[in-house]
């Protein structure tokens, strides 16, 4: 359509280069990362890292409890690299994947270990570093599942639906949500940490990874015996029949409006705590609008700020995943711009 | 799917009634000859590509075969009726002598374009189009579309008239959606989004060779003289796109080849308010006395008609009606539209970015709109030491002496 | 060295000659159809005034209405210009707005520190609001400009006009008369009636010192219905006619 459509195609390049490095890279580097051959059946914990100091304390719920195939750990294989980027990378898949896990992962699990916090210091430092350079760009560039998402809204678009706009007092009452899923995954996990009460972690363990849609569609990914129907008992049947229903959730968010599924999402979320005063900014120049709104019109989070703003400064919002679709679309040069620690890297051109 | 009416119409009984009214007014028809006027602008350009220009005005091609749909204001969205397989002609005018006959319909003290368009209409000039496109913009074309449903069918483009773009914008895309339909059902097209793509893109290379036309003249005034440039753009009223892109790319080669070293000595101004149509150029005329170029403007019958892309977003159907209502409508700076806020943002920003010497507000007389937020643009720029005049005048060469003295003190003042 | 100024109006043709700043000669003669006619006798008039010879003046510099009409000038500029250093060289350099109440025109001025102008007014075609409105209103009440202006120094309740065009004004004070309306109030709401135009226009600037010429400065009921109705202090500059007429003058060797 247009000459410049860079930034989305280099977003598509990147996205499907995450997606496999995310879920296939494991076959790429193991070894030579790890220092050792994937061994099925040995348990999480002795794969490569960059931190090694993190390991389940003696006695709490690990993945080692797990029977190989079991839900909570279908492949039975350990990833390459324990470690946790902010986005999302699913213990699901560590078959070749070449992370252990998300955040949300990574939190669920040590507040149940109830890991010294000079073991997660390093993990999270990671974190937080890469989270302060780039905000939520995680969402929009890398997580595989929003590449996903947006696959299925390429569908959608070739199919000839039109997108729903939700009104934003919806996408606000998502992110409440996220705020309740995310309370209620750590709350658990730390309750099940607790000496009194570990028999629960059997069931219990990770809340949230047992509903997130990325533990039904993982697998398939990663080439692994999914674990789509563990009716054990209620609580894991519980479990199951709500990750049907989140996923189900996520297809009709994905498809019938785009990235709806994110504002529910409690890794982006995490994520989005960084977004104002991360080193990646939106700047407007407000005099140069015009008030097309097409920048509010391509937003995938369905965020009007840029379209509102009307003083020059900069607009990163909790809520955006630094698709930089508005920059793209906006049709006024110089409007809208870019910039990495105040330095302009990209700007509106029609 | 809905059975589509002609909107804004009158009964048939009304309609020859007023019809026949009309065709006693002016029997014999009316064709302005622009030819003096042709030749005069044709002598004060400074490209010889411009020849063609003038005489393009003069002659019929380049101009699509197909039924021919007659438009107002650039509210309606051209791309939807190429698509249809029709032909958009916007008949936007501001000719003296249609006006005149106009005030045998209008009163006297109606919006000159009101009634120029219903002038031209009851001398039987839209007679061979086959459908008139009203939007409801300002209360003079609303009822412009019961007045011409005489002379031809009229749909009435009825708008939400704010472009706040949150409020409306699911508003507009339904109310262009049902144009789109009643186009298709009209023209029996079976047009769908391949298509709407195709004109989108049309109209898109057009809007990039007018920015570059548009950025170029600011930076060598006086090349591309404001006539040329005005003239041009009247012709993309009713030229198809890729006879315009020719017209204004050989246009633009010329110039660009012609530029290095040239010396402007004279005035840079940014040309605001009501709209300048070939042959109204008046003010045209006098600016160009005094050495003034209208480097820039906000004129609907300049950067307001070419400027704006269409951006699609999502290539659904919707998807790209919606994103034309936001080119149109949303971005659109026609004071019936509240769009004060982004005229006066545009007259402060490409002030500075050309450093033009000041804003001229032009001021049709009676068009009340444009009137109303004189006072206010005036106060802004003021304040932002932005030197403005705004000249109130309609068609009429009689105040010509008025207004040279208002614009000649306006450049002394400049210094 | 002498320079003449010619101010061409509408109504009246104004000349002065202006040796080092001061006046030496002035005429006014009204401008009839023919300007260049008309342009030459004012001169003539105030050469005379001046005891010169036309051929002593370093040069002529015309203005008005009709500057281009005139073959004589070896300079144009505009009124507007041209009333901004007049108001400036006459005021005794100040700043501030300068109202000129011409035969067919109205404009307020403003004129910045240096004596330059930095923006102005004008009132539109029509000519309500302007000093040939008032001389028609005149005429209706069947006297002369001063006249008019002594009826409405004495009236008590100034009666309020509501129409706002010449024509239409002329019925409405006729019928007013009939109605038994004293021609007093009539002529001073007369008078409220283009001060109120003028009010408005002064209200879209800043506040500033106020200084009124042109022929309408010459009647005082005018100047006193300007103050009341602005608000502020209006300064008649002397002679109030001949202020573009200097300005034009006086611009040539810079303000
Ligand atoms: S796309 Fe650009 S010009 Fe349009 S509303 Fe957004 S910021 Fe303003």
């Amino acid at each position: 359509m247009k000459p410049r459509r860079r930034i989305t195609l280099s977003r598509r390049i990147i996205q499907l280069a995450c997606l496999i490095l995310l879920v296939y890279g494991g076959y790429l580097f193991k070894g030579r990362l790890a220092g050792q051959e994937a061994n099925v059946g040995e348990p999480p914990g002795t794969g490569g890292s960059l931190f090694p100091d993190l390991k389940a304390p003696k006695g709490a719920m690990s993945t080692t409890q797990f029977a190989p195939g079991s839900i909570l750990w279908p492949s039975g294989a350990t990833p390459v690299l324990e470690n946790y980027p902010p986005t999302l990378v699913c213990r699901f898949n560590p078959k070749g994947g070449l992370f252990k896990a998300c955040i949300v992962h990574f939190f669920s699990e040590n507040f149940t270990w109830q890991t010294h916090l000079k073991y997660l210091l390093p993990h999270l430092t990671l974190f937080v570093l890469l989270c302060f350079l780039l905000g939520r760009f995680w969402c929009g560039w890398v997580c595989p599942i929003g590449s996903l998402g947006d696959l299925l809204s390429w569908l959608r678009r070739r199919m000839n639906v039109p997108v729903r706009r939700f009104p934003a007092g919806f996408r606000n009452a998502l992110v409440f949500s996220s705020y309740g899923l995310l309370g209620a995954t750590l709350g658990i996990s730390t309750f099940i940490g607790l000496p009194n009460y570990s028999r629960f972690q059997c069931y219990w363990f990770l809340p949230y990874c047992q509903i997130c849609p990325a533990r039904l569609v993982c697998p398939v990914f990663g080439l692994i015996k999914p674990g789509w129907k563990d009716f054990t008992n209620g609580v894991s049947a519980t479990f199951t029949l709500l990750a049907w229903l989140v996923l189900g959730l996520f297809v009709a968010a994905f498809y019938w409006g785009r990235r709806v599924w994110c504002h529910l999402c409690p890794v982006g979320l995490v994520n989005s705590w960084f977004n104002r005063g991360a080193g990646l900014e939106l700047h407007k120049k407000a005099v140069k609008c015009n008030k097309c709104g097409y920048c509010a019109d391509a937003c995938p989070m369905g965020l009007t700020a840029m379209y509102e703003a009307d003083t020059d400064r900069k607009y990163n919002q909790n809520g955006c995943i630094m698709c930089l679709r508005c920059l793209e679309v906006c049709p006024k040069d110089g409007c809208l711009s870019c910039r990495f620690f105040g330095r302009r890297v990209l700007e509106s051109r029609y | 799917m809905k059975k589509h009416q002609d909107q804004g119409g009158l009964k048939p009984e009304y309609a020859s009634i007023l019809d026949g009214f009309y065709r006693g007014l002016a029997p014999s028809g009316l064709s302005p000859d622009y030819r003096a006027e042709t030749e005069v602008y044709r002598r004060r350009s400074r490209l010889a590509s411009a020849g063609r220009l003038y005489e393009s005005l003069m002659s019929a091609s380049g101009v699509a075969a197909g039924p021919r749909v007659g438009y107002f204001c650039n509210l309606v969205p051209e791309e939807l009726i190429r698509a249809c397989g029709a032909v958009p002609v916007r008949l936007c005018e501001l000719d003296h002598a249609c006006a005149r006959l106009g005030e045998e319909v209008l009163p006297g003290d109606a919006c000159p374009m009101i009634k120029s368009i219903c002038g031209s209409a009851a001398a039987g000039r839209y007679r061979d189009l086959d459908l008139l496109v009203i939007p409801a913009a300002c209360d003079g074309k609303a009822k412009l579309s019961e007045l011409l449903a005489p002379v031809r069918p009229v749909y009435l483009l009825d708008l939400p008239r704010s472009s706040e773009y949150l409020r409306n914008a699911d508003a507009w895309t339904g109310r262009y959606q049902d144009f789109f339909d009643f186009l298709k059902e009209r023209f029996r097209s079976r047009a769908g989004r391949s298509e709407l793509t195709a004109e989108c893109r049309r109209a898109n290379l057009r809007t990039q060779l007018f920015r570059r036309l548009y950025h170029f003249r600011a930076g060598h005034p006086g090349l591309i003289n404001h006539f040329d440039y005005f003239t041009l753009v009247s012709l993309s009223f009713r030229l198809e796109p890729e006879a315009w892109l020719d017209l204004a790319g050989e246009i633009l080669a010329e110039a660009v080849g012609r530029a290095e070293g040239l010396k402007f000595d004279g005035r840079r101004i940014l040309l605001a308010g009501s709209p300048i149509i070939f042959p109204a150029y008046k003010v045209l005329d006098i600016l160009y006395e005094f050495n003034c170029e209208a480097v820039a403007d906000s004129l609907c019958s300049g950067y307001g008609h070419l400027y704006d892309p269409v951006e699609i977003d999502e290539e659904t159907e919707t998807g790209i009606i919606r994103a034309l209502a936001l080119k149109y409508l949303a971005a659109s700076l026609c004071p019936c539209f509240m769009g004060l806020n982004k005229l006066l943002d545009l007259l402060v920003d490409t002030t500075a970015e050309y450093r033009l010497d000041g804003v001229i507000y032009h001021d049709l007389r009676l068009c009340q709109v444009f009137d109303m937020q004189t006072v206010a643009i005036r106060q802004v720029l003021k304040e932002k030491r932005i030197p403005f005049l705004s000249i109130k005048t309609d068609l009429g060469r009689e105040d010509t002496g008025q207004l040279k003295t208002r614009i000649e003190a306006f450049l002394e003042m400049l210094g | 060295m002498a320079i003449a100024g010619l101010d061409i109006g509408s109504v009246a043709t104004k000349c002065v000659v202006v040796d080092d700043g001061r006046i030496i000669g002035a005429a006014l003669v009204r401008t009839g159809t023919d300007t260049e006619k008309a342009a030459t006798r004012a001169l003539a008039d105030a050469l005379q005034q001046a005891r010169l010879e036309r051929a002593v003046l370093e040069k002529i510099v015309s203005t008005g209405y009709g500057r281009r009409q005139c073959g004589l000038a070896d300079r144009v500029i505009t009124e507007i210009s041209a009333a901004g250093a007049g108001a400036f060289r006459m005021n005794g350099r100040r700043p501030g707005l300068v109202v000129d109440i011409g035969g067919q025109d109205t404009k307020v001025i403003e004129i910045n520190g240096e004596g330059s102008v930095s923006d102005f007014l004008m009132n539109d075609k029509c000519a309500a609001g302007t000093g040939r409105f008032l001389e028609l209103m005149a005429q209706v009440l069947e006297t002369d400009m001063e006249g008019f202006s002594q009826l409405a120094r004495s009236a008590e309740a100034p009666r309020r006009l509501n129409a706002t065009c010449s024509v239409f004004a002329e019925s409405e004070v006729v019928s007013l008369i009939a109605h038994g309306e004293s021609k007093t109030n009539i002529a001073a709401g007369l008078f409220e009636a283009v001060a109120s135009r003028v009010a408005a226009m002064l209200r879209q600037f800043q506040e500033q010192p106020v200084f009124f010429c042109g022929g309408g400065a010459r009647s005082p009921a005018l100047r006193l219905a300007l103050e009341r109705l602005a608000g502020r202090p209006v300064q008649v500059l002397d002679p109030p006619q001949f202020v573009v007429a200097f300005g034009a003058a006086m611009l040539p060797d810079g303000v």
